[in-house]
Formats: C-alpha cells, sequence, structure tokens
C-alpha cells in the first residue's frame, strides 16, 4: 500500500515537472489556435515586372516559399489546361 | 555653512513632499490620464538610456532570410500585432488604450513618434539591437512584456529580421508571411 502511494507520487512529480518545462509559446501551440491559410491567391495580382528584384526580395522568397504548394498546383493547372504554352515560349526564347 | 545647510533642508524638502505624494495616492495613475512633461521625459530619458546602455553590446547575426521573415511574422502575428499594428491597420483597442502608445512598427524607425537614442535612427544596427533587446527583456510597466523566458534567441532574432521588413510590406504580403503553418 506504502509502496503503491509512494510510486503515485514519484509519478505525479515527474508529470509536474515535465509540464511546467513546456514553453507557453511553443509553436505548434499557436499553430492550433490559427486556423488561417495564407492567401496566396494574392500573389498573382502583384506586381512583376521586375522578375530580378523578386527573386532577390526576402519577401518574395518568404511568400514562395509559404505557398510553394499553391503556385506547384497552380503551375500543373496550367500545363493541363495549355499543354503546347511551355514548350512554344521555350522555343521562342 | 550656511549653503550646505541650505542645500540639507531643500533635500529633505523634497523627500518629505516626494514621500507625500506617493503615500497621499493623489497622483492619477490611470492609463485614460497623461503624465505631466516632466514625469514624461524622466520616464522616457530613463527608458531609451536604460536600453540603449543595456544593448549596446549585443552581436547582430545575419538577418534577412525568407526562413526568419517566415518564423518571426508568425510569432509578430500572434504576439505583437495587437498592439504595434499591421500593416493596413491604423489602430486597435490597445493602441488606443495603452498609455504610452505603443509604437507603430509598420512605418519606418524615422517616422516613430520617439528616438532610439544617440545614433539609433540612421543606424539599423543600433535598432535591431535595441529591438532584440526590448522584446528579450520588455520593459517595466509599460505592457511590453519580456519573451526571453519562453523564446529562443533564435525566434527572437528572427522577428528583428521581420521587424526590419515590416514597414515595406502590403496587407497582402503581411497576410501571406504570417500564418502560421
Amino acid at each position: 500500500m506504502t509502496k503503491s502511494v509512494l510510486l503515485l507520487c514519484g509519478i505525479t512529480v515527474a508529470l509536474l515537472t515535465l509540464a511546467l518545462k513546456t514553453y507557453a509559446h511553443a509553436p505548434e501551440l499557436h499553430k492550433k489556435e490559427s486556423a488561417d491559410k495564407p492567401q496566396c491567391e494574392a500573389m498573382q495580382k502583384m506586381d512583376h515586372s521586375d522578375m530580378d528584384k523578386d527573386m532577390e526580395d526576402p519577401i518574395m522568397q518568404a511568400m514562395m516559399e509559404q505557398c510553394k504548394d499553391w503556385l506547384h498546383d497552380e503551375h500543373e493547372q496550367d500545363v493541363k489546361e495549355h499543354p503546347s504554352d511551355g514548350h512554344d515560349k521555350h522555343n521562342q526564347g | 555653512m550656511t549653503i550646505i545647510k541650505t542645500l540639507v533642508a531643500v533635500i529633505i524638502f523634497t523627500l518629505v513632499v516626494g514621500l507625500g505624494v506617493i503615500y497621499s495616492g493623489i497622483y492619477p495613475i490611470g492609463a485614460d490620464q497623461r503624465h505631466s512633461a516632466v514625469t514624461f521625459w524622466l520616464l522616457d530619458t530613463l527608458r531609451k538610456r536604460s536600453v540603449a546602455r543595456a544593448s549596446e553590446d549585443i552581436e547582430v547575426p545575419s538577418l534577412g532570410s525568407p526562413q526568419q521573415l517566415l518564423s518571426g511574422g508568425a510569432d509578430y502575428n500572434d504576439m505583437c500585432a495587437g498592439c504595434h499594428l499591421k500593416p493596413g491597420v491604423t489602430e486597435t483597442d490597445m493602441t488606443i488604450g495603452l498609455y504610452p502608445t505603443p509604437p507603430d512598427l509598420t512605418v519606418p524607425p524615422e517616422k516613430h513618434d520617439h528616438d532610439h537614442g544617440s545614433g539609433g535612427h540612421d543606424d539599423p544596427v543600433v535598432i535591431a539591437k535595441q529591438q532584440y533587446w526590448v522584446i528579450k527583456h520588455g520593459i517595466m510597466a509599460s505592457g511590453m512584456a519580456a519573451f526571453g523566458p519562453t523564446h529562443s534567441d533564435e525566434r527572437i532574432w528572427a522577428m528583428v529580421a521581420f521587424l526590419q521588413k515590416l514597414p515595406e510590406m502590403t496587407p497582402e504580403q503581411y497576410q501571406i508571411i504570417t500564418t502560421r503553418r
């Protein structure tokens, strides 16, 4: 009986210690709080006239990283809808 | 001898009056009141000098990678935007209700309604050091919390990197970059 009580106390103390060590602001906790998704469609309306500048701009690079899945899907869709466009462009270039 | 006696009398009188004001409770402490010009200058100068001194030896790492913007942006949106605003938002309940009003970090440092101590506005390295220190340690009795106990240095520097780019961002760019994934 005494052993069981001691074991229970030990487990409780261990769990409490573990709980206290958990950071209140761990990124995973925030993730659960925010259900928003990046609105990557807005990238289509942005000015991309200076492509060289875009590629060096950390803001643009961060957006491309954030939206890489969406950009990939968009590209796939484009290829499906206009299968010959890409080859024509390459041939012209 | 008379000068010393007068000086001692003035010091004692000032201490007694000062303690009298403090203990009487007549000083308005509500955030919907404004400090007198003298009190504001005292507190403002104390804050600026303290932050400048405490942050002067901090080494600034390389800032501005896309990964830092994504990490710092998500943290900024969750913990800071309510008080320090985001692109397209000019005021919130917190910016209206807090006193002193938190600086609007969506505008460049030179347009803030406060300076950063000597050389602060002209030197991005000084600003980065001070921003890192303030995020990590907070500021007493100002509403600015210390994030050092709950956030790694890496995450705090990522927030500083994000702050450097924030004034350039449109609302659309901000939304994409700050969404936590």
